[in-house]
């Protein structure tokens, strides 16, 4: 009951960041959802790390999810540095207005 | 008990993650994620991966949604400019069907029976074996980690810094 349930809530997770990320314009609300899709992988990986790992393999795979976590951190650090410069730059916060990359 | 606890979690954590993606105010829809953030440390506490919950608490709903709401801050933007017209409905309407087709194709293709039955080891791993693996086998994963977040450091600053000189 309980896997079902946490196997569930993962999708959905994943699923509502999804459309987060194409609904937003906001890139705070989109860099929020990306972080619900990135949790949703990880509750995922837990739950069959508790269900069917056993021993080493669990160990093993909970520092795989601690590592994703940490690369995750830097990742957020690095993307919101970016914002604050396009911010500065283009006095502009919404993703429609910094467009000024494309070719 | 303990799988009551987890399936009040996941409730919050579905309900929070909808709000987190639908209120036009970012501030709320931050604080919503810390809740979705506490509910999933719930759920791996009620899982057996301890280790992993107090990390969810301290990195997430800790270091990251203190990143985020300073980014809020530092941006002034609280609400997004309001946008109406045809093609946003209509990219409003794709992306709800995306997100639904997607969560529609992931529940056909999941394999439900593989998570049903109960957990085959009645202990999870102790903290201190954890600990001797992350600091035995993977200490170079675990330095190399060290080294990446302090590299995003100095990127953070030299990107976020204006430049004296110019303008």
């Amino acid at each position: 009951m309980t896997g079902l349930v946490v196997q569930a809530l993962s999708l959905w997770l994943f699923s509502v960041g999804i459309i987060g990320v194409l609904v937003r314009r906001s890139p705070l609300s989109v860099f929020m959802s990306i972080e619900l899709m990135l949790n949703a992988a990880n509750l995922l990986l837990v739950l069959a790390l508790e269900r069917h790992g056993s021993g080493l393999i669990a160990m093993n795979g909970l520092l795989g999810v601690l590592f994703v976590v940490a690369v995750a951190g830097a990742e957020v650090a690095v993307g919101l540095a970016v914002m604050v410069m396009v911010f500065q730059r283009e006095n502009e916060v919404d993703l429609d207005g910094a467009s000024s990359l494309k070719g | 008990m303990v799988d009551a606890m987890v399936i009040v979690c996941a409730v919050v954590a579905a309900g929070a993650s909808l709000f987190v993606v639908l209120r036009a105010d970012v501030v709320h829809g931050a604080l919503a994620l810390i809740v979705v953030f506490l509910s999933l440390a719930g759920i791996y506490a009620g899982l057996g991966a301890h280790f992993i919950a107090a990390i969810q608490v301290v990195v997430y709903a800790g270091a990251v949604m203190v990143l985020f709401l300073f980014a809020i801050m530092v941006l002034r933007s609280r609400r997004e400019t309001p946008v109406s017209g045809t093609p946003m409905r209509l990219h409003r309407a794709g992306a709800y069907v995306a997100g639904i087709s997607m969560f529609v194709a992931l529940a056909g293709a999941a394999r439900w029976r593989a998570f049903q039955d109960e957990s085959i080891h009645a202990n999870p791993p102790s903290l201190s074996d954890l600990a001797g693996l992350l600091f035995g086998e993977y200490l170079l994963s675990f330095e190399l980690v060290g080294l990446l977040l302090f590299v995003a450091l100095v990127a953070v600053v030299i990107l976020a810094r204006r430049e004296p000189e110019s303008s």
